[in-house]
């Protein structure tokens, strides 16, 4: 076979067996446990390094290979997932490296590491798959991961039931998922092989474009649920119970982004179906955007803040396709250039959450923090880094990859209004963004320690600062590489006046401006203006009653009761049936054994009478 | 090698060997001399066949084809497996044991190849009369009860072949087979020599006899009559009725054996379900295999006879080694009772015994990835061809209801408990085992060398 198609399936296989042998060997012997980390670190490295083999040796890549019924397996290699799998195995690398300083206490690290190892094998399948069938697997296999590292620490109650809440509310996507691939199969088994990434993207334009919006809009709930886009976002928050380095390799870069990656893969599907599936797409995306901002100014837990900024931007890339669909326009390169980028500031602040979680002995509430500055000062550096480039501040990528969002947004409603208001969300939620993001940034690191471990604070060993500089130095100099990016993976060109590009740094100047009075001199207090807000406050503060009314009115009011329902029907009905067959067989069978008299008498006659009836049969029919 | 003796020298060393074991008991009396002659007779006959694998021959009253080959590899298999696992029994006149062992076995070999009634005839009548002794072996009176049975029916049923055999030369005036004629009297005859044959292979009604034969009878003995002997009746009936659908008279026939195969199937399955004896339960399963194997009789007249013609060899490799493998597994409670009480705690007491037994189970309920699931999937699979697939609904939901008494019998053995004592040695640890692990690995194996099992049966008109 061809070396590179050998190395595509390896960058996928090789964490996938790398799993089984670090879970042995920490089984075997608790020794052999501070190998794990360094193993795991180490393939996935080699699979960073093919990823970087196919990026320079191979543009376009499809191996398919027989499967089962007519399904293939296989591998697609193209820009998209080039860029997707090097952004996925480096992260996932720089994190794991986070995670032996990290993880180093922890005794259980080996399954630790061999369910991140497992993890990443997983997100990296989900990226070179050639067909749906094997991409929802290991979308699944992803899925099973992130539940089980959420629950890591499962002697927590707290990170015990965000475990299972991720897998439910994620379940519901992947069923809306499911139901999108069944369609997309009646409807592209007329040119064979009806799930391969190839048989969709050639054929969209020849399939109705009803179906293809509705086929769209069940993958979209699926890509949601992954996403945590509006309404299914409500389970990453709780989601940051698991370690950090969790949360920054699951929750923050990779796994989350893999339903935007979903919808770019299958961006032809969108293109050639009914407007409204786009419409959806891009206000789901926005709307997610700045709802999601609000949430995030009321937080206090640092992760849930860098949590609710996550759905945020995964917003921004919904969004920005969502354009894309709306004005057919092929920005796939806007909407990834911003994943990666997202993925490299998100994974530097979540790493830079969990140094401080480290010194800080796990206390997660910002107000218990401050002054942080003076007593670490290369991680809060770090995080300032990230501060700025999630904010978009120039000359930090940030600024390249979402302002250009918001500009494109304006750009395309021009000529097309229905696009205004998506473009006014996205300005309002980059202001929220700067607010969030400052407020945190000066709560943390201004001031004075507000608790007695802020106070001998100090900043972590150098395993884990390797990473932090390197993913700083990635989230300030990435934005050189915009216009590379753009012509490697599809050409945008527009232009917009110069006061609407100005528009959103002036919004950014101005979000840090009022944090900075707010968080960093204290000259107004945030207290008496969250009471004075009344009303408004209470509703973000309890997170719209989103969990209410998923929890005590959807679950226990409707589920219970349906289950209820169903168990009763279950039982009586079902199993009623069932135990009715039961019987009916056993009453035919006392009979039936009557017939073994264990007199040889009778068994003669009985040879005899069949005999006899043989020939009355042939006699009757004829022909005897 | 195109010499007759070559062909007939397996059925020869085996009847040798039989003598050998006669004189060998001047000698002495020890079991395992003539436990190790049964086997060394047995390995050189497999060898012998071996080499005749490919081999096709026919003269007026032998027809050497594969599937011949294959079968009596399978009886010579079995008979090698029954005398190691008997290895350890300690009865008076070992001599008489293994020598009518041989001497059936080499009987069956020359009946699956013979292609002529009289040769069939006196073949089936010597492995008859072996087996009848064989049954009552050792001496007691469940014993005799269960050969005296076997003898009075297998007596009836022999006045019946006659009878058949006679309206046979009657209506073509040979007793070659391959001779057809449209007169009532061949379908007579074929009617006559369907119930004759069909009590060996325990067709409903005829199979009264068998339940009590095997469940009366001493188990190794038990394994024999219900694999061996009955698939020997298959492959005559097979050569028998194969040209009986070429001549108008295919409904007629069919008709009959689509009758058998559901009341067989139906019968077998449903009297399993009450059964409490686990020896009794296997012999009634026994019976619906019968059902199943039947129901190749119904599908050689549809749309092309090879899948199904190759899919009966399968579903014989399969049936000769899961259905000998519980019987010999039954061996270890004859002494104390083979109630599936007796069975509780198998898991723990005797793991490997009872490790090799599910898998055997698992292989009669028909479970993948287990030959018995091969064997079943293949036939089903032919009866739908055929475009008989009610018939195929209707043996589907036939092996749905056998995996309940099945499934009984291993959760006796790994969920309930007993501080009985269980007999046996690990002779017969060894041979159910290695049965087991057959069971696995052909199954595994069938679906990649399905295409050698296709035309393999001599004589197709």
């Amino acid at each position: 076979m061809d070396p590179l198609i050998i190395s595509g399936i390896l960058i996928f296989l090789l964490p996938l067996i790398m799993f089984p042998i670090i879970l042995l060997l920490g089984k075997i012997n608790a020794n052999y446990r501070k190998y794990a980390g360094p193993m795991a670190t180490s393939a996935i490295f080699i699979s960073f390094l093919l990823s970087y083999y196919l990026y320079i040796n191979g543009k376009n890549i499809v191996f398919e290979g027989q499967w089962f019924y007519n399904f293939t397996w296989g591998i697609y290699v193209d820009p998209l997932s080039i860029s997707m799998s090097l952004m996925v195995s480096g992260v996932s690398f720089l994190i794991h490296m986070f995670a032996i300083g990290y993880m180093g206490k922890d005794p259980n690290k080996h399954v630790y590491f061999a369910e991140t190892t497992l993890f990443t094998g997983g997100m990296l399948g989900v990226v070179l798959s050639s067909n749906m069938v094997m991409f929802f697997l290991f979308w699944e296999l992803v899925g099973l991961c992130s539940y089980l590292l959420i629950g890591f620490w499962w002697f927590k109650p707290n990170a015990a039931s965000a475990a299972k809440k991720a897998f439910i509310v994620t379940r519901v996507g992947d069923v809306l998922l499911i139901l999108g691939l069944a369609v997309l199969y009646w409807q592209f088994i007329k040119f064979g092989d009806p799930l391969s990434v190839t048989t969709i993207i050639n054929n969209a334009h020849y399939v109705d474009k009803v179906q293809l919006a509705i086929a769209g809009a069940l993958i979209l709930g699926g890509a949601a649920g992954k996403s945590a886009q509006f309404p299914l976002h409500v389970w990453i928050p709780d989601a940051m119970e698991g370690p950090t380095t969790v949360s920054a390799l699951i929750h923050a870069a990779t796994m989350v982004t893999a339903g935007i990656y979903l919808v770019a893969r299958i961006f032809p599907v969108y293109i050639f179906a009914l407007p409204w599936a786009g419409y959806l797409v891009l206000y789901i995306g926005a709307f997610t955007a700045f709802l999601a901002g609000t949430m995030g100014i009321v937080m206090n837990d640092i992760k849930r803040i860098l949590a609710y900024s996550t759905i945020s931007q995964l917003g921004y890339m919904l969004a920005a396709l969502g354009l894309g669909i709306v004005a057919t326009e092929n920005t796939i390169s806007i909407s990834i250039y911003h994943l990666i980028v997202h993925a490299f500031l998100k994974a530097l602040l979540f790493l830079s959450a969990g140094a401080i979680l480290y010194s800080l002995l796990d206390i997660r509430d910002i107000r218990k923090m401050g002054g942080l500055w003076k007593k670490m000062p290369i991680t809060i550096t770090a995080m300032f880094i990230g501060s700025l480039t999630l904010v978009g501040f120039p000359p930090t990528a940030g600024y390249f990859s979402k302002d250009e969002i918001i500009s494109l947004s304006y750009f395309l409603s021009q000529n097309n209004p229905g696009i205004y208001y998506a473009w006014l969300l996205l300005l309002i939620g980059a202001f929220l963004t700067t607010v969030y993001t400052f407020r945190m940034f000066f709560t943390v690191a201004l001031g004075s320690p507000r608790s007695y471990a802020a106070e001998h604070a100090k900043d972590p060993p150098w395993v884990m600062i390797v990473p932090l500089v390197i993913l700083s130095i990635l989230s300030l100099i990435y934005g050189i590489f915009q216009e590379d990016f753009y012509s490697y993976l599809g050409e945008v060109s527009f232009t917009v006046p110069i006061y609407v590009e100005m528009l959103p740094f002036i919004l950014v100047l101005l979000g840090i401006y009022i944090a900075w009075l707010f968080y960093g001199s204290r000259r107004f207090s945030a207290e008496s203006f969250a009471k004075r807000s009344g009303i408004l406050y209470s509703l973000v503060r309890a997170k719209y009653y989103l969990d209410y009314i998923y929890t005590n009115i959807i679950a226990d009011r409707v589920v219970v009761y349906l289950a209820y329902a169903f168990s009763l029907f279950d039982r009586y009905i079902v199993d009623g049936f069932v135990n009715a067959i039961g019987r009916a067989f056993n009453y035919t069978a006392d009979i039936t054994k009557r017939l073994q008299t264990g007199i040889v008498q009778n068994y003669a006659t009985l040879v005899i009478i069949g005999l006899i009836l043989f020939l009355i049969i042939g006699k009757i029919m004829g022909v005897i | 090698m195109s010499l007759l003796i070559n062909y007939l020298l397996p059925a020869f060393v085996l009847f040798a060997f039989g003598i050998v074991e006669i004189f060998w008991s001047f000698l002495t009396k020890e079991n395992r001399h003539f436990s190790y002659i049964a086997i060394l007779g047995g390995i050189l006959a497999f060898i012998l066949l071996l080499l005749n694998i490919d081999e096709h021959y026919s003269n007026g009253v032998f027809i050497f084809d594969s599937a011949g080959t294959i079968l009596s590899l399978l009886f010579v298999f079995l008979m090698v497996v029954i005398a190691f696992s008997t290895f350890r029994f300690n009865y008076s006149h070992p001599e008489i044991f293994y020598s009518l062992l041989l001497i059936s076995t080499g009987s069956m070999v020359l009946a699956v190849y013979s292609s002529n009634l009289i040769s069939i005839f006196v073949t089936f009548e010597a492995s008859s009369m072996a087996t009848y002794i064989l049954a009552s072996y050792p001496k007691s009176r469940k014993t005799l009860e269960a050969s005296m049975k076997f003898f009075v029916i297998g007596a009836l049923s022999s006045s019946i072949i006659i009878f058949g055999i006679s309206f046979y030369y009657i209506s073509t005036s040979t007793f070659s087979l391959g001779y057809t004629s449209g007169s009532s009297l061949y379908l007579l005859s074929l009617i006559f020599l369907m119930v004759g044959f069909g009590f060996k292979l325990s067709l409903f009604p005829f199979h009264s006899w068998a339940i009590d034969t095997y469940t009366g009878s001493r188990s190794p003995v038990s394994a024999l009559l219900s694999t061996s002997s009955k698939l020997m009746a298959l492959a005559i009936m097979i050569r028998i009725f194969i040209f009986t659908f070429d001549k108008g008279l295919s409904g007629y026939v069919q008709l009959f054996f689509i009758i058998i195969s559901i009341f067989t199937m139906t019968y077998g399955n449903v009297t399993a379900l009450v059964q409490r004896d686990v020896k009794r339960m296997l012999a009634y399963s026994s019976v619906a295999n019968a059902g199943y194997l039947s129901l190749v009789f119904t599908i050689l007249p549809g749309s092309g006879p090879e899948l199904a013609l190759a899919a009966i060899i399968i579903f014989s490799i399969a049936y000769i080694l899961m259905k000998g493998g519980s019987f010999i597994a039954m061996e270890n409670f004859e002494d104390k009772g083979t109630r599936i009480e007796d069975l509780s705690g198998l898991g723990k007491k005797r793991p490997l015994l009872a490790l090799s037994f599910t898998i055997l189970l698992f292989s009669l309920a028909g479970i993948p990835p287990t030959m018995g699931f091969m064997g079943k999937y293949f036939l089903f699979l032919s009866l739908i061809e055929g475009n008989l697939w009610w018939l195929a609904i209707i043996a589907v939901l036939n092996s749905a209801i056998s995996v309940y008494y099945y499934f009984r019998v291993v959760m006796y053995m790994y969920w309930k408990n007993s501080d009985k004592q269980i007999s046996g040695n690990a002779y017969i640890d060894y041979a159910v085992f290695s049965l087991s692990i057959l069971t696995l690995v052909l199954g595994i194996l069938i679906p990649v060398i399905i295409g050698s099992f296709y035309n393999i049966w001599g004589m197709i008109p």
